[in-house]
């Protein structure tokens, strides 16, 4: 099995960002990281590969240069077959998954991660299947492959197993079941060296879309004078259950 | 004047039916959940619209529509300038369209399904949402399930809370996770940061506990107790148990 994974990358929420800073990912790779969807979806390819060692894993990284950082990751989890991709207007998400689709070759199976990267809001990887005329599966949260491979998720009330017997576009979502496993050491030094090819990646533009302005972005939320409740643990705690009782109707 | 018409699109299941004529400018406006964004996609994929994502706002500007998005998980606001075309977009509560339409058919992926063991009350139309940060513990989630249980709410989980194992990702509320919009939602262990509040309709009442007396969250809270969520929890659950039976 061919597995292509998509990784995008984003700005470590831990740094401040700004609208310009937004728009120059290439301007450098520090502050760059794999999001937690990106991170699930790279593990349950690497948990694909465990059960069977044929499975050929390919991956992709956003941000062009500024992807090279993340792009060791990977490497350094025993996947060589990794470059970087500019996306030059990653807030299209159109022109993003057509870009995308260009890079999928003759995978069986596309994993992505739920969001691609900082622009995107979850449409992206189901319009990637659309492009590449793929079935699709959101929101996927872990992988079985005991028996056969099967991809799991939770949705409406049930839990839900898809078998991976054909062609498919994946989307992957946080889980504990698959939080990404740190590489060993060697392999880390190995990958600090390892060249980093990059794939050019064109997806036609939507011309009726302009990018109009990026700003800061005040709270949504108005401020308030919270009434904070004094007193021991307890009277605060019946004060709190006395609010919320009160409000419940 | 602007020839836009924006139709609020309702799922009938996440693969593509017939598309509306597009013969003039047209903005479909899905579900932000899962068989909307699946549906969305479809839709774009096969027809070349023009994708905007999910739309906070919107406004007609001559013949152009300027639409807002959040990104970066909620800390940068981004506008979209639309020519006149098909365009398609997804939302929470975009209220203000000119009509609705039915779109979609039931996928044919061979999916295996089985009950969940976790049958508590869904997140979606709660009026009370108890939520859960990374200050808890698996305990703290226990005592969430209690509160929620004497209210008739439900229960929810931010992504870090989430990625430690304390709850589903069924449970996740936030930019990157499902949109509640209860009358009350209650904050505990939580500092409030914009990627979870995202996910929280702005009618909603904020209770909140939080050790921190600085944690953001008391900035937009109308009532909280600076306190340890492991002292206070089991306490709250008690007083609201003792008084559902009384």
């Amino acid at each position: 099995m061919k597995v292509a994974v998509l990784i995008a990358g984003v700005q470590d929420p831990k740094w401040p960002v700004t609208p310009s800073g937004a728009l120059g990912e290439e301007q450098g790779d520090q502050h760059r990281i794999m999001s937690p969807f990106d991170e699930a979806a790279l593990e349950i390819a690497l948990r694909l590969r465990d059960a069977d060692p044929a499975v050929q894993i390919m991956a992709h990284v956003g941000g062009g240069a500024a992807g090279v950082k993340i792009a060791r990751t990977v490497a350094s989890l025993n996947v060589s077959d990794v470059a970087t991709v500019a996306l030059d207007r990653p807030w299209d998400q159109a022109a993003t998954a057509r870009a995308l689709a260009g890079l999928c070759g003759d995978a069986d199976l596309v994993l992505i991660g739920r969001e691609f990267g900082d622009f995107d809001d979850g449409l992206v990887p189901a319009l990637l299947a659309g492009v590449l005329g793929l079935p699709f599966f959101g929101r996927a949260q872990a992988v079985e492959t005991q028996g056969g491979a099967r991809l799991l998720r939770e949705s409406g009330g049930s839990s839900e197993r898809l078998a991976l017997t054909g062609r498919l576009v994946a989307s992957v979502t946080n889980d504990r079941r698959t939080r990404l496993r740190k590489p060993l050491m060697k392999n880390v030094m190995q990958a600090r060296q390892a060249v980093i090819g990059e794939a050019s990646a064109m997806g036609e533009p939507v011309a009726a879309l302009a990018l109009h302005q990026l700003t800061e972005r005040a709270s949504g939320r108005a401020r308030t004078d919270c009434t904070l409740l004094d007193g021991p643990a307890e009277s605060r705690a019946r004060a709190l259950a006395a609010l919320l009782w009160e409000e419940r109707a | 004047m602007s020839g836009w018409t924006i139709l609020s699109v309702t799922c009938g299941g996440p693969a593509p039916t017939a598309i509306p004529d597009s013969s003039h400018p047209l903005l479909l406006v899905f579900p932000a959940d899962e068989t909307g964004e699946a549906l969305a996609g479809a839709v774009a994929a096969l027809s070349g619209a023009a994708v905007l994502g999910r739309i906070a706002a919107l406004r007609r500007e001559g013949d152009d529509l300027i639409v807002t998005r959040a990104t970066h998980g909620g800390r940068l606001s981004l506008d979209l300038r639309v020519a006149p075309c098909l365009a398609v977009a997804t939302a929470n509560d975009l209220g203000g369209t000119d009509g609705e339409v039915v779109l979609g058919q039931p996928a044919s992926l061979a999916i295996e399904r089985s009950p969940l063991a976790d049958q508590s009350v869904s997140l979606e139309g709660a009026r009370v949402v108890i939520g859960g940060g990374r200050g808890l513990d698996p305990e703290g989630f226990v005592q969430l399930e209690r509160i929620a249980k004497a209210l008739g709410g439900a229960v929810s989980a931010s992504l870090p809370a989430v990625d430690l194992g304390l709850a589903p990702v069924a449970r996740q509320v936030g930019q990157s996770g499902k949109f509640v919009n209860p009358a009350i939602y209650f904050a505990a262990g939580m500092s409030g940061t914009p990627q979870h509040f995202a996910g929280v309709g702005a009618r909603a009442r904020i209770i909140a506990v939080n050790q921190d007396r600085e944690a953001p969250v008391f900035g937009f809270a109308e009532a909280g107790a600076v306190g340890d969520a492991r002292e206070l929890l089991p306490l709250i659950a008690d007083a609201l148990e003792e008084r559902r039976g009384s």
